[in-house]
């Protein structure tokens, strides 16, 4: 999907939009869709069957209402749109779809160990990958940021979980084949459900491997934070253990290179690349707006555990409710000139992270991981240019690139690696 | 004796509750489930500077109630 402003909002007709359809966020306008709605049907219902839909949610005020208010909105129904109307395995065994207070006594231990002071401790290691992504292009040649930058977060996954690195390449195909099976890039022939079940059998007998190992050698990562957690008095059970892990993976990997990525096209074609790169005293400004400007969940799911009103409409007990957190990052009422990058913006508010209980966990990890990527990229290249055409992934979940050929032009008289 | 003050930022708290997990007896939510300190002023604490430094949006801040000096790292 585009990031940059609707071509055309006032000619999208909401009663035929199918914000579901994957191929809208490949070949689509979801933002122009999205701008509809804040402008026409804020809270707009769209239905998938006879007397069954859900509620889309775009603006910034009621999405984030929706997100902080986990009485109202329960997360234990599910959290994907992808299974609107069937309960999820995984209801109050994962950290995403447990309402608090049984969520409070999972998040704890894991926020505790995702703490910037972790962050701090590894950043040499990000650092290195980092430049390891970059390398290729300081020659000149077209590299496919797209592709490369994957490599990134799952340096912290796998390092934080204390998992082998050869394994880490094979963690990150899993995780895209599991988030987005419907993508040309990573669909087996097989077809998207297939893609989607091999990735997860997969995912789920590496960690129950990893799993039985570490319980014999416990340590202070991730994992054996998860193996030793007492959650309303009691371990959390072999699948709990399982969902999590594959939470953090698909929380961190799929999500954080979508950053870089949607800033890179933005820097390039708006031909700002350089006022950034000029001045490092906006890394971290510039890092919260590319937050805002990716917004790389595009959505989440609750459901009302009653009756309530939202943006005027009336909400039924059991109504699914999806918040669109590109949507609310766009929102005209709270970021002026909401479709202009803005290196410099403050207050930058987004939503990119959530808000209420389910505020990303791994906030300080993707930060530090963020700064660290663009602080080498400016230091190495002094501009980039488009290599070939740029590929958004089909994915409802996820605003994604797959396909981002580019080429650098790399600063004369660097530092060398 | 050493007094710890500690305030919160209503405007950036995003009701992570953090800090009222990690330190129960330091902090509550209000009716918008934005955090507020149960007392203004309070004996030092590890896990009360350990709460203000893993709020996601560094919303609380912890100081000698006598010097003004930040406690969190």
């Amino acid at each position: 999907m585009r990031h940059t402003a609707p071509a055309d909002a006032a000619a999208v007709d909401l009663d035929a939009v199918d914000l579901r359809d994957p191929d809208l966020y490949r070949y689509g306008d979801p933002h122009a869709v999205w701008h509809a709605m804040r402008e026409r049907d804020p809270v707009h219902w769209q239905e998938t069957g006879p007397g069954t839909g859900f509620w889309s949610v775009t603006r910034y005020r009621d999405v984030e209402k929706v997100l902080r208010d986990a009485r109202t909105f329960t997360s234990e129904g599910g959290t994907l749109l992808t299974l609107l109307g069937q309960p999820d395995p995984a209801s109050r065994q994962q950290l995403s779809t447990t309402d608090p207070p049984r969520h409070t006594e999972m998040r704890a231990p894991l926020q505790r160990l995702l703490a910037g002071r972790t962050a701090d401790r590894h950043r040499d290691r990000v650092r290195a990958a980092a430049r390891g992504i970059l390398a290729p292009a300081l020659d000149g040649e077209p590299i496919d940021f797209g592709v490369a930058v994957h490599q990134l977060p799952v340096v912290m996954f796998g390092t934080l979980m204390d998992l082998p690195e050869p394994d880490w390449t094979r963690l990150t195909e899993l995780a895209e084949m599991a988030i987005a099976p419907d993508d040309p890039v990573h669909q087996l022939p097989s077809g998207a459900a297939a893609t989607q079940h091999r990735a997860h059998r997969e995912l789920f007998a590496y960690f129950q491997d990893a799993a039985t190992a570490r319980r014999k050698a416990l340590g202070e990562d991730l994992l054996s934070v998860l193996l030793t957690m007492t959650v309303e008095g009691e371990p959390l059970d072999r699948g709990a253990v399982m969902a999590n892990c594959y939470l953090m993976l698909i929380g961190s990997t799929v999500t954080v290179p979508e950053v870089p990525k949607a800033a890179l096209v933005e820097l390039i074609e708006s031909g700002r690349y350089a006022d950034w790169a000029e001045h490092p005293e906006l890394l971290e400004t510039g890092v919260e707006e590319a937050l805002r400007w990716a917004s790389p969940a595009n959505h989440v799911l609750r459901y009302a555990t009653a009756p309530t009103e939202l943006g005027g409409k009336r909400i039924a007990e059991g109504d699914g409710v999806v918040v669109w957190y590109g949507s609310a990052n766009r929102d005209e009422e709270i970021f002026p000139d909401p479709y202009t990058f803005d290196v410099r913006r403050t207050p930058n508010r987004h939503l990119t992270f959530g808000s209420g209980p389910h505020y990303c966990v791994g906030f300080a990890i993707a930060r530090m991981t963020l700064r660290v990527l663009f602080a080498e990229m400016f230091a190495a290249f002094s501009d980039f240019e488009l290599a070939g055409p740029v590929e958004h992934i089909a994915s409802n979940f996820v605003a994604g690139i797959t396909r981002l050929p580019v080429a650098g032009k790399p600063r004369p008289g660097r530092e060398p690696w | 004796m050493t007094r710890w003050r500690i305030t919160v930022d209503q405007d950036r708290c995003v009701g992570s509750a953090t800090c009222t997990s990690i330190a129960p007896d330091f902090f509550t939510l209000d009716g918008e489930d934005r955090s507020c300190p149960a007392a203004a002023e309070v004996a030092p604490a590890d896990r009360l500077a350990d709460a203000a430094e893993l709020c996601p949006t560094s919303a609380i801040a912890v100081v000698d109630a006598e010097t003004g000096l930040s406690q969190v790292d």
